[in-house]
């Protein structure tokens, strides 16, 4: 359990880290009355409430898919 | 049924103003083919009027811009259609909806049985980036434009005439060729804005009838 807790920790730590690249100008809308900006986005992950869940969940799919190959096989054939 | 659009443009918050700007393309396109379409706006986007327009025009296309869970989606904050509900309003026509994963049960519960409709939409958040500059002006928000312009070819490629499955792989592929574009680029935001278009593409799935179209059924 811990060990699982752990993991989870380090997840959010590597979104956060992505989401501190973005440009202090760009917002996010997802699934929320508002679009989100960096820091709203890191408060949501830290805190792993529903936003914040669906804002790994994307991480977690979009690496999923580049360690797959499915990214850059979609990418290169078009 | 009516050869003819209904499409849902509520404006309460910063996420339906976008949705509902860059929703002008989509009636551009239906007027340049002469195609009925009927914009429910601000506070028209509510569910009475949804209903009473839905059943009195019977249009053939429903396009929702608003807010959305599994099982509804929402106008001008309220729900406008749900399952268990009024999801058979929706049945048998053709519908985009641009709501955060309604996809995953309302598109499921109002294609099941139904030979003529079919559902585009997505089954997770439907995620866009915003420029805070343009935020006043979301027209030229180029960066949210990279996120609005291909899911607007599902409605659009639909009101050219093609058919569904055509709709939902050209919107998905030109969100690959903006990735592509962004990945290019190669700026500190690059890979977050080529994350949430791959979210989009990943989540926007087709239920129903894959062959409809404007062109088919009893229009």
């Amino acid at each position: 359990m811990s060990e699982e807790k752990e993991i989870k920790e380090e997840l959010k730590e590597v979104v956060i880290m992505r989401i501190e690249t973005i440009p202090s100008n760009l917002k996010l809308a997802i699934g929320s009355d508002k679009a989100l900006t960096k820091e709203e986005m890191i408060r949501h992950v830290k805190d792993g409430d529903s936003i914040g869940r669906q804002i790994i969940n994307s991480h977690i799919s979009f690496m999923k898919a580049v360690a797959r190959g499915d990214f850059t096989r979609a990418i290169t054939t078009i | 049924m009516k050869k003819g659009i209904l499409i849902t443009m509520p404006r309460h918050d910063d996420v339906t103003e976008y949705l509902s700007q860059f929703s002008q393309q989509i009636e551009d396109a239906a007027n340049k083919a002469n195609i009925e379409i009927k914009p429910l706006k601000d506070k028209d986007a509510v569910k009475d009027i949804f209903e009473k327009i839905i059943k009195k025009q019977d249009y053939k296309m429903v396009i929702f811009n608003g807010h959305g869970s599994d099982k509804a989606i929402s106008g001008n904050k309220e729900i406008l259609v749900e399952a268990g509900v009024n999801d058979f309003l929706i049945k048998d026509r053709i519908v985009y909806a641009r709501s955060c994963h309604a996809a995953a049960v309302l598109g499921v519960a109002c294609t099941k049985n139904s030979k003529d409709g079919c559902f585009i939409g997505y089954d997770r958040p439907f995620q866009f980036y915003v420029d805070t500059q343009w935020i006043g002006n979301p027209l030229k928000d180029n960066t949210a434009r990279l996120f609005l312009e291909p899911s607007n070819l599902v409605p659009i490629s639909l009101i050219k005439g093609n058919s569904a499955s055509y709709a939902n792989e050209n919107a998905k592929k030109q969100m690959l060729k903006n990735i592509r574009k962004i990945l290019a680029k190669a700026d500190s935001e690059s890979f977050k804005i080529a994350e949430a278009l791959w979210n989009n593409f990943d989540g926007q799935v087709l239920h129903g009838n894959s062959a409809a179209s404007f062109l088919s059924g009893n229009s």
